[in-house]
C-alpha cells in the first residue's frame, strides 16, 4: 500500500526573540518522519511541548517549517506556490481543537460549511444550501440549524459544524488537532462514533493529534509517541499500549486514569498497585507508578543524548544515554528510540 | 467517622430571561471526617457552583437561594458574613481551582504569598511564617529552600504551580480541602503526580476531600465517595467501587459507556444520545429522561430517592419498580 | 448577531435610545429646519440693534450683528455635523485600512505603519490642524473635513491592529486558511467583520471628541469661516457678550453638549456589549 501522507525529516524551529540578546532557536520538532494510507488512522500522542500540534500544522502548511518535506499523494506541500497549494487544500482539511474559537462568530452556520465549496467553486450556487443541508445531515446535524449562528450551538454541535466545514470540500485526508479534548464524556464519545464512522463511509485518512491514550485507542490504527519535538515510540496500536518499549510510553501508560481499577481505598489506588517501590515519590505523598515524575512541557532539554534522560526511571541508566541520542530501532512489536528498552521489555 | 459538612437543600439562583434560574437546585449531602468525596458532572451540571456555594463564593448575579443550609460541624456557613466568613475560608476550608496562573500573584514570589496566607490566619511572626511557608513547600513536593521560596509563578510549571495552590490552601491547616478540577489543565503524568500528593496529603493531615471532576477515570481508585451530579442535582450517590461495579441511575451507566478503556478488550463506545440541557431548559420530571433510553410513563414525575444497596442512592423511577441495571 | 442586531441591541438600552433620538431630532433638525428660519445671515432689524433677547420672533434672541441666534445655531449643525461625521468616516476607513494591513499583512508593513503612527501621536493633534490651515487663507469645508479625518486615524489603526492580530491567532482564521480561503476573503469574510464592533464604539466615541475640536478650531478662527455659521465659530464670536448677552454663546454652547452627550450615550451603549462573545 503507497501512502497517501508521507512526511520525511520534519524540523520546525522557533525563533525566541529575547530582550536583549537573540536566544538560541527552540526546536520545537525534531527530525519527524510518518506516513499516513488511506483509510488508516496515525495518532501522534504526547504531552504539552511534544510538538505534536506543531508536526499537525506544518504538514498543512499553516506555519514555517525549517526543514524537511512533506508528500501528499506524490506532491511536494512544502515547495508548491501558493495556487497548486490553493487546490491541494481541497484533498487535505484540519480540524482543530477547540470548536469555540474554530469557527467565525459572525457567520452563520450554513455560511460557514459552504465556505469551502465558495473557494473552489464546487458545484452549482443555486444548489449549494442543499449540499449544506446534505453535509449537515451527514454529521448528525439538524440542517435547520443553517441559520444559526456558532454562539447559539453546544461544544459538540459546533465541533460537527466544524467536521461538516472540512468535509464539504471532499477531502482524502484529516488532520484531527485534538478533536474531542475540549468536550464533555458523553460527547466525546458521540463525536468520536461519528469520526470513525466517517472514515467507514468515505475512506478517509486521519492524521489524529490527541494526548488522551483510551481515545487513540479507540480510533487509531498506529500510534506515534512524541517527546520534546522527537518520535521516541512508533508503531501498531494495541503493540505500542500493550507491549511499550519506551521508557516515556510505559509511563505515559501508567499514569493514565483508569476506571476499571476500582479496588479503591484503602486497599490502595491504580497507581499505588502498579507501583514497584512503595518509597518512590515527593515527601508527603504516596508512591507513582513507574517513577512517574517530571514535566515535559517544563522539562529543561539536554543539550545531548537522550532528550527523555533527565526524566527517564529505566535502571539501565548510563552514560551512552547523556552523550548520544537514540535513534528509533525495532523492539518488539513496536520501533522506539531508547538505548536500553530491551533489557526490560516484559 | 464524625460528620464535617451537612449540605441541606442548596440552591443557587441567577436571573433568567423569564425569572429565576437553578442551575444547583436542591443539592444535598454530607461530608465525614477523613474522607474523599468526588463530585462528578459534565459542564453544566452545576458542580463547580456547588463548590462554590459552600464558602459562599457564588459570582454575581448569582446568589445562593434562601433556605439552603451548609452548615460545618453545625456552624451555618451561608448565614456567616465579614470577619467569621473571612475565618472560615482559608481557615477551615481551604480551595484549589482548575487554573493556578490565574489564582497566582505574578509579581509576589511563591513563598511570600504562601507566607502571607499564613499571617492572614494565624497569629505568627514574618520570620515564624517564613520557616513554616518553606516547611509547606517542601511538603508539596517543592524546594524549601531559600531559592524555592523566591521563585516567582511564571519560573514554575503548571504541575509546580498547581503544588503551590495546594501549599497556599493548606498553609492555615484547613479541615475541609475543596479541589475543583485541580488537574484538568495539567498533563496526563504531571495529573498523576498531583492526584499521588493530594491522597499523601490527606493521609498525612487527616484532610476531609471534596474533589470536583468531570472525569471519573481519576475518582476510581482515589475516592471513597462519589455523587453524580446532572443538571443541578445529584442523581447517583455510592461508594466509589460500588459506583463503579453497579453503576445504578442510567446517566451513571451512560457516562461509564461514553468513556474510551485504555485496558481490557476494545468495545464501542456507548454514547448517550443528545446533550446537556441547560438551567432555562430542564425537563419536567426525571431531568435526564428525554436522553435516557429506559424512560418509561413515570419519568415525568419527579423521581424518588431510593436506596440501591447500602449507602447507595439514586435519584431515579427505575428503583421502585425493583429494577436497576 | 448581525448589524441588525446591534442597532437593535442599542434601541433596547434606555441611554443607547435616548442618544439615538437626540441624534435623530439633531440631524432632522439641521436637515429641514432651516427652511423654516430665518436667514441665518440676513440682519433684519438692524436698525433696532443687535443683541436682543428671546422674544417672539427671535426665539433665542440675535446677536451683535442682529442675526437670529436660533437660525444660526440649526444651520451651524448642518456644517458642525457634517465635519463631524465627514471627518469620522474619513479617520475610520484610513485607521480600519492601516490597522487591517498591519495587523493582518504583519512583518515589515506592520512595523513600518506603526512606527509611522507611533510618531504621528507623538506630536499633538490641534499642533498638526494648526500647521495645515494655519498656512492658508481660507479654509474650504472639504478641506476642514480632510483635516481632521486625516488626523484622526492613529488611535483607530492601533485598536484595528490589535484587534486583528488577536483574531488572527484565532483557529477560525486558521481553518479558512486550511480551506484556501484568499487573503481578500480572509480580510474581508472573517476579520472585517469581526472588527466592526470595536470600531463602531470607537467611531462613536470619536464623534464627539470631533465636534469639540471643530469647534475649537472655530473658535481660533481656524476652522468654518464667517459669516458661516458653526457652533464654535458662535461661540468666538459671541465671547465679549457671555455676560451681557449670554444667550448669543449658550446655545451653540448647548447644542455641543446636547451632540456630544448624545454620541457618547451611543457608544457606551455600544461598548458594553460590542458583539457576541468570541469565547
Amino acid at each position: 500500500m503507497t501512502s497517501l501522507l508521507s512526511v520525511r525529516d520534519l524540523t520546525v524551529d522557533y525563533r525566541a526573540t529575547g530582550l536583549i540578546m537573540p536566544r538560541r532557536p527552540l526546536r520545537a520538532v525534531d527530525r519527524v518522519s510518518l506516513t499516513v494510507s488511506r483509510g488508516e488512522t496515525l495518532a501522534l500522542v504526547g504531552e504539552s511541548g511534544s510538538g505534536k500540534s506543531t508536526v499537525a500544522r506544518s504538514i498543512l502548511r499553516l506555519q514555517p517549517v525549517t526543514a524537511g518535506t512533506v508528500e501528499f499523494d506524490g506532491h511536494p506541500v512544502l515547495e508548491l506556490d501558493r495556487r497548486t497549494l490553493r487546490g491541494l487544500r481541497r484533498r487535505m482539511q484540519i480540524v482543530l481543537q477547540d470548536p469555540s474559537s474554530a469557527l467565525n462568530p459572525r457567520m452563520r452556520v450554513g455560511a460557514a460549511v459552504a465556505e469551502g465549496l465558495e473557494i473552489h467553486r464546487l458545484g452549482v450556487p443555486s444548489e449549494r444550501p442543499a449540499r449544506v443541508a446534505q453535509l449537515l445531515g451527514e454529521v448528525g446535524l439538524d440542517p435547520a440549524l443553517a441559520d444559526a449562528y456558532p454562539h447559539q450551538l453546544s461544544g459538540g454541535q459546533r465541533q460537527r459544524v466544524v467536521i461538516a466545514r472540512a468535509l464539504a470540500v471532499g477531502p482524502e485526508l484529516l488532520v484531527l488537532d485534538e478533536p474531542v479534548s475540549a468536550l464533555d464524556v458523553s460527547v466525546q464519545a458521540q463525536v468520536l462514533s461519528l469520526i470513525l464512522e466517517l472514515q467507514q463511509r468515505r475512506q478517509l485518512a486521519y492524521l489524529l493529534v490527541a494526548h488522551d491514550l483510551a481515545v487513540v485507542r479507540q480510533v487509531a490504527h498506529r500510534i506515534a509517541v512524541m517527546y520534546l519535538g522527537r518520535i521516541v515510540e512508533t508503531g501498531p496500536t494495541d503493540a505500542v499500549l500493550t507491549a511499550p518499549a519506551h521508557p516515556y510510553t510505559r509511563m505515559l501508560i501508567a499514569a493514565a486514569p483508569d476506571p476499571d481499577h476500582v479496588e479503591g481505598r484503602p486497599g490502595g489506588s491504580p497507581l499505588r498497585a502498579a507501583a514497584p517501590d512503595p518509597d518512590e515519590g515527593p515527601p508527603g505523598g504516596s508512591p507513582l507508578p513507574l517513577g512517574v515524575s517530571g514535566e515535559g512541557a517544563g522539562a529543561t532539554r539536554p543539550a545531548k543524548g537522550c532528550l527523555f534522560q533527565p526524566r527517564c526511571p529505566h535502571p539501565g541508566l548510563d552514560l551512552r544515554c547523556a552523550s548520544e541520542s537514540p535513534a528509533l530501532r525495532p523492539l518488539g512489536a513496536t520501533l522506539a528510540a531508547c538505548h536500553h528498552a530491551d533489557s526490560t521489555t516484559s | 467517622m464524625t460528620m464535617l459538612l451537612a449540605v441541606r437543600d442548596l440552591r443557587v439562583s441567577f436571573p433568567g430571561a423569564t425569572g429565576p434560574v437553578y442551575p444547583v437546585d436542591r443539592v444535598s449531602f454530607e461530608l465525614a471526617r477523613g474522607e474523599t468525596v468526588a463530585l462528578v458532572g459534565e459542564s453544566g451540571s452545576g458542580k463547580s457552583l456547588t463548590g462554590m456555594a459552600l464558602l459562599n463564593l457564588v459570582p454575581a448575579p448569582g446568589e445562593v437561594a434562601p433556605g439552603s443550609s451548609v452548615s460545618l460541624e453545625g456552624t451555618e456557613i451561608l448565614k456567616l458574613r465579614g470577619e467569621p466568613l473571612r475565618r472560615i475560608r482559608g481557615a477551615r476550608i481551604g480551595m484549589v481551582f482548575q487554573d493556578p496562573l490565574a489564582s497566582l500573584n505574578p509579581v509576589i514570589s511563591v513563598g511570600d504569598q504562601i507566607r502571607e496566607t499564613i499571617q492572614a490566619h494565624l497569629p505568627l511572626g514574618r520570620r515564624e511564617a517564613r520557616t513554616r511557608a518553606e516547611a509547606l513547600l517542601a511538603e508539596v513536593g517543592l524546594a524549601g529552600t531559600p531559592e524555592g521560596y523566591q521563585r516567582y509563578p511564571h519560573q514554575l510549571s503548571g504541575g509546580m504551580r498547581q503544588r503551590v495552590m495546594l501549599a497556599i490552601a493548606l498553609a492555615a491547616e484547613p479541615d475541609l480541602l475543596i479541589a475543583d478540577e485541580p488537574t484538568s489543565a495539567l498533563d496526563v503524568t504531571v495529573q498523576a503526580q498531583i492526584l499521588t500528593l493530594l491522597e499523601g496529603l490527606r493521609r498525612a493531615r487527616g484532610l476531609t476531600v471534596l474533589l470536583i471532576t468531570h472525569d471519573l477515570g481519576i475518582v476510581a481508585g482515589r475516592t471513597d465517595r462519589v455523587l453524580v451530579m446532572y443538571a443541578g442535582r445529584i442523581v447517583e450517590a455510592a461508594p466509589t467501587a460500588e459506583l463503579f461495579a453497579h453503576p445504578a441511575h442510567p446517566y451513571t451507566a451512560g457516562l461509564l459507556g461514553s468513556l474510551p478503556r485504555l485496558r481490557g478488550p476494545r468495545q464501542p463506545l456507548r454514547p448517550i444520545p443528545g446533550q446537556v440541557p441547560s438551567p432555562g431548559d430542564w425537563p419536567a420530571g426525571c431531568r435526564f429522561h428525554p436522553r435516557c433510553a429506559k424512560s418509561f410513563a413515570p419519568c415525568r414525575e419527579e423521581p424518588p430517592i431510593v436506596e440501591v444497596a447500602g449507602g447507595h442512592h439514586m435519584r431515579c423511577w427505575l428503583g421502585k419498580s425493583g429494577d436497576s441495571a | 448577531m448581525t448589524t441588525d442586531g446591534w442597532l437593535r441591541q442599542l434601541w433596547l438600552r434606555p441611554a443607547g435610545r435616548v442618544g439615538v433620538i437626540l441624534l435623530v431630532v439633531m440631524s432632522l433638525t439641521a436637515a429641514i429646519g432651516p427652511a423654516f428660519l430665518p436667514d441665518p445671515l440676513a440682519q433684519p432689524d438692524l436698525a433696532q440693534g443687535g443683541l436682543r433677547p428671546p422674544d417672539q420672533i427671535h426665539l433665542l434672541g440675535t446677536d451683535y450683528h442682529s442675526r437670529d441666534v436660533m437660525a444660526r445655531v440649526v444651520t451651524g449643525a448642518r456644517v458642525s455635523l457634517a465635519v463631524a461625521f465627514g471627518a469620522v468616516l474619513l479617520s475610520i476607513t484610513l485607521g480600519g485600512m492601516v490597522g487591517l494591513a498591519a495587523g493582518y499583512l504583519g512583518s515589515w508593513i506592520d512595523a513600518a505603519l506603526m512606527r509611522l503612527v507611533d510618531a504621528a501621536l507623538a506630536i499633538p493633534r490641534l499642533f498638526l490642524l494648526l500647521i495645515m490651515v494655519a498656512s492658508m487663507e481660507r479654509i474650504p469645508l472639504w478641506l476642514l473635513i480632510v483635516a481632521i479625518g486625516a488626523t484622526g486615524w492613529f488611535g483607530t489603526s492601533r485598536l484595528v491592529r490589535a484587534e486583528v492580530r488577536r483574531l488572527r491567532a484565532m483557529d477560525f482564521v486558521r481553518s479558512a486558511e486550511a480551506l484556501g480561503a484568499t487573503r481578500r476573503r480572509i480580510l474581508a469574510r472573517h476579520l472585517l467583520p469581526n472588527v466592526l464592533g470595536p470600531l463602531t464604539v470607537a467611531t462613536t466615541l470619536a464623534v464627539g471628541d470631533v465636534i469639540l475640536l471643530e469647534a475649537g478650531l472655530s473658535f481660533l478662527g481656524l476652522g468654518v469661516q464667517p459669516p458661516t455659521p458653526s457652533w464654535g465659530g458662535m461661540i468666538m464670536e459671541n465671547k465679549s457678550f457671555l455676560v451681557t448677552a449670554p444667550w448669543t454663546s449658550l446655545a451653540p454652547g448647548l447644542a455641543i453638549v446636547i451632540a456630544v452627550v448624545a454620541v457618547n450615550l451611543i457608544g457606551e451603549s455600544l461598548h458594553q456589549d460590542p458583539a457576541p462573545p468570541l469565547s
